[in-house]
This record gives structure tokens, sequence and C-alpha cells, in this order.
């Protein structure tokens, strides 16, 4: 499958393909997804539980699960991810790409005080020295909103609130000015206000410092808000890859416009929600032909047998259905 | 709609902290403050507000689950705040309660048979025959067959686990559900078939809601009226669309600017700071240290509950 290729992309996957192997067979959990991350944008990958959104970003940090297996290419401005040492990848990790995770409060250490581990991404990574150190730590913890940090250096993840402990986890991906930033679910866990205020800062950090985000979330509201192109994912398959306001308003694939409908918004009120029948296809289900047959309302004979092609509809903007010229 | 079903009036909630120290009085977490409102028969009421501002704790105290510290709650017009034993059974046969983690509200060892019929047995129901004949008559009211009931829970999605839930709070017949997060844990497809399920069932069963959430989106579209609370207070109380047409308090204003992808990021009012710590509330008002209208008065004043319109309720020193 081809896709217009643009030369400046920072990231490019390339047919990406990951399965686990387990006692009761290989399970695909990602099935041959390409898309491009260009400098200084925000992409969004959108979809429901087990769409294999999350173990994309885990195997472009190339931190999946020994029992895992990976075909195709990740290119990272030039170098193939997927091909690299140990030794490199470790130096890539923090420091050039680097990962934010959904619950703060698992992925930061409960034994270390909070600037220490802000200050272990430096060490790594740098040649900074004691003081100055201590003071770009310091300056960072200013930069992601952190209130007094040089008394915050000291405390411990528990002692923090949720917002906080995420502004911690966000001061640590972002210490070494990474060019790309994998934010996997960042706000799922706090509260609507907290959750705007994190959201506000992760737009500031792109715009500011320019590094490129990979924004996970299964919330479309959240993906609109902060995106500037959206890749939809559904059952390991990519379905629909569209620049933001294209996929609200002309959504192309019956899973994008299911979804679209299903959320409850303003005007739905006193309606019934349009529901997509039936539920997500299990990982050790083999479908021949489109992944979400059993549950399109427009599947027809074609649908059961073959997977369709990426149709390309408009600049950036593809969708995975026989019928994605003709869905209005 | 006719007649009030249930009303709380003046609840107060304090949980006990432990003493730290040996001569010094133990704190309390202030989970309600005075919560008062009234749902009418076949109403959808809406709870919502942020983790810890005592939705949940509400929830909890209205099906007995916990003890008010202080207040009345009135249900079909008898007071209900100290019944115990018989009077207490029946009553729960009235009111159930749906949970929002149903993965862990099922029991992993148990079949969905049995987890079925442990509200009947609980009840005194103790022909086998007639459990069973109840059970399988009513898989239908959530759209499950009969396949289902030798399932463990862990063999079900998370939609199907939900079902059984909700079957698990209606087997009773009850008049009254209390549904407690009900979507949050749920894939958004999923979550609109929850929904639907529990509006039908609603229409053919007469029953009343309590919904509990924090996502304004969901809220909006289930209830008839919603209350928003705040560190164990409701701040303004309204029918579901004056809320969303005309916010008037200055913390609902916020919460519905932040929803994403409703309102365009320019108009967005990101407020400051985290909630207080409920242990500590603030002087006056306990919004006024995140709020982008304070004025002299909130920092030590407490305001008043007033009638904006009719049925719209708000308590903010904006509106004297």
């Amino acid at each position: 499958m081809e896709r217009i290729i643009s030369d400046r992309a920072l990231l490019q996957v390339r047919d990406l393909n990951i399965s686990f192997t387990t006692a009761k067979g290989d399970f695909p959990a990602v099935r041959g997804i390409s898309f491009d991350v260009g400098r200084n944008s925000i992409v969004g990958l959108v979809g429901e539980s087990g769409c294999g959104k999350s173990v994309t970003a885990l195997a472009i940090m190339r931190l999946l699960p020994g029992n895992a297996r990976l075909s195709g290419t990740i290119d990272f401005s030039g170098r193939n991810i997927v091909a690299m040492h140990e030794e490199e990848i470790r130096k890539l990790r923090g420091s050039e790409i680097s990962m934010i995770f959904q619950e703060p409060l698992t992925s930061l250490n409960p034994l270390w005080k909070v600037g220490r581990q802000i200050d272990e991404n430096l060490k790594m990574h740098t040649e900074l020295k004691g003081d100055d150190r201590f003071q770009s730590v310091v300056d960072i913890m200013r930069d992601v909103g952190l209130p007094d940090p040089e008394r915050l250096y000291h405390k411990y993840p528990h002692e923090l609130s949720g917002g906080m402990r995420q502004r911690i986890a966000i001061a640590i991906a972002v210490a070494c000015r990474p060019a790309l930033i994998i934010a996997d679910e960042p706000t799922t866990a706090l509260d609507v206000t907290i959750q705007a205020q994190i959201l506000q800062l992760l737009k500031d950090i792109n715009r500011e410092k320019g590094s490129s985000i990979i924004f996970i979330s299964h919330n479309f509201g959240i993906i609109r808000e902060i995106c500037t192109s959206i890749c939809v994912m559904y059952a390991g398959h990519l379905v629909e890859i569209a620049p933001t306001e294209k996929l609200f308003c002309e959504p192309r694939h019956p899973y994008t416009i299911g979804l679209m409908k299903a959320i409850p918004k303003t005007d739905s009120k006193g309606k019934e929600l349009y529901d997509i029948p039936g539920k997500v296809p299990s990982i050790t289900d083999t479908l021949p032909g489109c992944p979400f047959e059993p549950r399109c309302e427009y599947a027809f004979e074609r649908c059961k047998r073959e997977l369709p092609q990426f149709e390309v509809l408009g600049e950036q903007h593809e969708s995975r259905c026989f019928l994605a010229g003709e869905l209005r | 709609m006719s007649g009030i079903i249930l009303e709380v009036r003046d609840l107060v909630k304090h949980y006990p902290l432990r003493r730290t120290k040996l001569l010094e009085s133990p704190g309390r977490v202030r989970a309600l403050n005075g919560v008062s409102f009234a749902i009418a028969r076949g109403e959808s009421f809406g709870l919502v507000g942020e983790s810890g501002c005592g939705k949940t704790t509400a929830g909890h105290t209205i099906i007995k689950l916990l003890e008010p510290t202080d207040g009345k709650i009135f249900f079909e017009g008898k007071d209900i705040t100290t019944i115990k034993g018989e009077r207490l059974k029946d009553l729960r046969r009235k009111i159930q309660i749906i949970f929002q983690d149903t993965a862990g509200s099922l029991n992993p060892r148990k079949t969905v048979k049995w987890i079925l019929s442990e509200p009947l047995r609980a009840q005194g129901v103790r022909n086998r025959l007639e459990i069973e004949r109840t059970i399988r008559e009513s898989l239908e009211l959530v759209d499950l067959d009969e396949s289902f009931l030798d399932r463990y829970p862990h063999e079900l999605s998370g939609g199907q686990k939900q079902r059984i839930g909700i079957l698990g709070a209606l087997i009773l017949e009850p008049e009254f559900i209390i549904a407690d997060e009900p979507v949050s844990a749920l894939d958004v497809s999923i979550q609109a078939q929850i929904l639907n399920l529990m509006k039908n069932l609603q229409k053919r069963l007469s029953l009343t809601y309590l919904f509990i959430s924090h996502d304004l989106g969901v809220v909006h579209f289930f209830c008839d009226r919603i209350a928003v609370m705040y560190l164990g207070e409701i701040v303004e109380m309204a029918e579901a669309t004056e809320l969303y047409v005309n916010p008037c308090h200055p913390y609902t204003q916020s919460l519905l600017s932040a929803i994403p992808g409703e309102n365009a990021a320019s108009q967005r009012i990101i407020l400051q700071g985290d909630a207080p710590d409920p242990t500590n509330p603030p002087q006056g008002c306990p919004f006024h240290p995140r709020c982008f209208k304070r004025m002299e008065i909130c920092t030590h004043t407490r305001p008043r509950s007033v009638e904006v319109s009719k049925g719209h309720s708000v308590g903010c020193h904006l509106y004297p």
C-alpha cells in the first residue's frame, strides 16, 4: 500500500505488524499500519480499548515485552528504530523520544523524590553537573507550571495531587527537549478541569519547544481539541487518516461515522443515542475481510471476503472502505 | 410526573480521620455539607462533579450503605434516615444501586446465575425453581440470552458485565435506581448501548434514576435535572437544558467550557490549581480559591442558595 510520503516527516511508520506469541498461538495486535508524524505536529491515535494504539506506542519506544514479534519499519529522522541495537535505543529514549503514561502514580517511582526523577533524565543524557543540573530541573519544573519548584523538588509522588503528578511526568518527558513525545491517555485519570490544564500545557510545549506529539486517546473530544491530524484504529487496523477538522466534518469510514454519532452531544438530548451494534472482535478472531464488517450497516458481500485498501479522498485524507468515496 | 419519590434534606456526612497527635481533636473529611434535593417519580436526576466532591457518598448514604452524620432522607414520604432490620430490607427491594466498576462488583468465583440469584435469596425467596424462572424471564430485559447463565464474569466483555450489573439491580423490581458512574469504564460505542438500554428500561419499568457521573456530556444526555456538586455542596441545580444554556455558577461555567471538543479553545475557562482538601475546606465560598469571578465577600461568607428562575437555584454571591 503506497502512501504519499512527505520528506520532512519526523517519524515514518511503514507496514508495522506486531503479534504476541503465547502458549495458545500467535495473536496479531497490530496489522500492517503506516502513518507519518510531521515535524511540529500533534498526531492523534484514537480507538477503543484493544485496538492496538498503546502497543503501537510501545513499539515506537521499543518497550514491547519479550514475546512480541515485530515487522515493518519505524523510521525516526533517518534511523530505523526496529533494527536498532539496545545501546542505541537507550540513548534515544528519554532524550529524543519520550513518553507520558496514563497513570502518573504508577509510572513515577514512589521511593524517589520527584526532583530526582527529573534529574535522572538529565544525568543520563546531558553533561550538566551539580548546581547547574539542579537549576535546570527547577527551571523545567517551573516551565510545566509547578508552583514553588525548589520546595516541590523534595516531595515524594504520594504527597502531590493527580494533576501535579502528571506535570512531574511531563517534566521528565520534556527535560531533554525531545523531538517526539508519545502521550498515552495522559488525561484519562484526571478530572475535567485538571484535564483542561494539562491539554493546554501540552499544546504550549508543542508550540514553544517544537516537540511533535503522538497523542493516544479513546476520547474524540480531547483528540479534536489538541491534534493536527488523526489516525483512527480498529481491531489492529488503521481505518481512517485525516486532518482533524476534516475527520470531524466529513468522516468517511463507517466506524468513524458511528463513533461520532455515539458520543452524547448537546443536540442529542431526548433522542435515542446511535449505537454501533455488536462488539469489538477479539484478538483471537481472524476475519479475512474488513474487520468492521460484522458491525457495519453499509457492509455488502465483498467486505466479508476482502480487506479494502486505503482510498485517497483528499489531501492527507484516506479511508479504508470500499464505499469511502460514496459515504456522506 | 407525579409526586416526589425521594427527598434529601441538609444531608451531612463527615468521615472521622485517625488522630495523629494525642491531645488534638481528630480531623474530619467533610464529604457532604448540607445537601438538599428532591427527585420526582419517573425522573432522571443527575449529580455531577469532580472526584472527591461527595457525589458517590451521597449515593451510598441514600441507599444506607453509609450512615449520615446529620440530615434527613425521605423515601415515598417516609423518613428512612435511621431505619434498620426488616424495614431496611424492605427498602432495599425498592432502591437498588448499579456500581461503576462492575468487574469489581461481580464475584469472580460465581456464575452469572448465582450472582443474579443472590438478591432474590437475600430477600428470602427460597424456591429454587422460582428463582430460576425469575432470572430466565428477566434476562431479556438487558438483551442477553440463557447461554450467559453458566458463565463466569471473566468470560464477559465490559458491556456484558455492566448488563449483568444492571440486571442484578433490576431483578427485585425496584422503583428507584442509583447509578454510580455506570458507563465511565466503557468504550464509546458500548457506552451508547448501555445508555440507550437504561433509557428504555426506564420507560418500560417506570424507574426513577439518580445518575451520578463526572461526564457532563453523558449527564446532559441522560438526565432531566442536574445538580452540580463541589466540595460536598450543591452549587447549582437546574433542568438539564437550562443548566447548559444558562449556567450561572462560575464553577458550572468552567466545567461546561472544559468539555473537550464542544467549545472553541479560545472560550475555555481554565481554572487555576486543584480542588481543595476536604479535610480543611476554605472559609467562605468553597470555590473561591479557584474562582475567576472572586469578590471580597467570597473569602469569608458562605453564599446561600437562591432561585434565579423557576427551578434553577445557584449558590453564589453574584446572585444576591
